[in-house]
């Protein structure tokens, strides 16, 4: 079987539960699908590291993290470009309904509540938003985290635990 | 137990992180304690909720539009391995889209050769479209400035950084003012992996904005 079909047949089954995580992480479409390209050609170029490890969804799910990460700090150097996806043309010269491919964020999110929360967790620092993202919205495990992000278990529990604390005090007035 | 206590483990209790006998008392006293039975429920709604925010999933076109880019990557890279030109790796066509607001009418100029007309004075924001057709990771960009005009922010006529192209359409917008009239020539060059390309826009300062009749149109280099 060639490689590409392995490596999609070994992927596949992860992508939608990555597509989320990108989504939380980016904070719209267009570079949440950015981040899962740039995730599908950096895993398939690690192909042989990728078919002999365990947790797939946690190894992706660091190699995405990574990215994400490299992303910001190198687009905070290039002030002048703004990458974009290639509805470009469209962006420009007309004004094109959303396409089934990018639903507008603001569809998805009618729910006053789920507002709330969003506005509370943009208003966290980075590395708490982040584990509350990977423990509480999409559930990785400690130990899941611990490879993720490269960091170990103790630092993580207080990390959440102070997550969880700060997140409380944001939400406060409403509870 | 005291509630103090509770509250401080209340966030394992609910991991399950905390050993059979802690389990046990802090479920003895979340049964007897109504303010701590409250806590649990307000912590366990949260955490639903959390769970609950709503992402947007892939579409299935999404998914094998993006396996197949690996497999294209691919055998551009066996491509690249037996011989084909280095530039093969290095695609960039330039689109020229210059957008004008003339009291609020915008206007869309290109042709044969791509003229960028400003009025002296003036402040537009001239978009470069640069279409790669592959990402380059650590691309240089430079851009050489005619005398006419300066980019807002950079008081030099030669700006350099490094970025990052994505594969397909990036732009790039310069706010430029022009400073002396007459012609010149904006020279935006990209290299990347040592191979080089150079695309040029003729810049035109007049007198005053003049309204411009014209089509969109792209010109590859």
């Amino acid at each position: 079987m060639p490689s590409d079909k392995i490596f999609a047949d070994l992927v596949r089954p992860h992508l939608k539960s990555l597509y989320r995580l990108a989504y939380r992480l980016a904070g719209n479409v267009p570079d949440a699908e950015d981040l899962i390209q740039d995730l599908l050609f950096k895993a398939y170029d690690r192909l042989d590291e990728f078919r002999a490890i365990e947790k797939p969804r946690a190894w992706l799910a660091r190699v995405l993290y990574t990215r994400f990460i490299d992303n910001r700090r190198r687009d905070s150097r290039s002030p002048l470009f703004l990458a974009v996806d290639n509805s470009i043309e469209e962006i420009e010269l007309s004004s094109e309904p959303a396409t089934e491919n990018n639903p507008p964020e603001t569809e998805a999110i009618r729910d006053a509540e789920h507002q709330h929360l969003l506005r509370a967790l943009a208003r966290l620092p980075d590395d708490q938003r982040t584990i509350l993202i990977l423990a509480d919205i999409e559930g990785f495990t400690l130990s899941e985290m611990e490879a993720i992000l490269d960091t170990p278990i103790g630092t993580l529990k207080s990390r959440l635990h102070r997550a969880r604390a700060r997140l409380r005090e944001l939400l406060r007035p409403r509870l | 137990m005291n509630c103090n206590d509770f509250e401080q483990w209340l966030d394992d209790y609910l991991d399950r992180d905390l050993g059979p006998e802690q389990m046990a008392v802090m479920a003895t006293h979340q049964q007897a304690c109504d303010s701590c039975r409250r806590r649990i429920d307000e912590e366990q709604k949260l955490r639903t909720a959390l769970r609950r925010i709503p992402a947007p999933e892939p579409s299935a076109a999404f998914i094998e539009q993006a396996l197949q880019r690996v497999t294209r990557r691919q055998r551009m890279r066996r491509s690249k391995r037996i011989g084909f030109a280095l530039a093969a790796g290095l695609v960039l066509s330039l689109s020229i889209t210059a957008l004008f607001d003339i009291g609020n009418q915008p206007a869309i100029m290109s042709g044969q050769k791509p003229v960028v007309q400003i009025a002296l004075n003036e402040k537009r924001n001239v978009k470069l479209v640069f279409n790669s057709a592959t990402e380059l990771d650590a691309a240089q960009v430079t851009l050489r400035l005619p005398e006419q005009v300066r980019v807002a922010g950079y008081p030099d006529r030669q700006i350099s950084w490094a970025a990052r192209l994505k594969q397909g359409k990036n732009l790039l917008v310069l706010p430029v003012s022009a400073q002396h009239f007459g012609h010149g020539t904006l020279v935006a060059e990209i290299e990347h992996d040592g191979v080089k390309k150079s695309f040029t826009v003729d810049l035109d300062v007049i007198d005053q904005p003049q309204s411009i009749r014209s089509h969109p149109g792209s010109r590859t280099v």
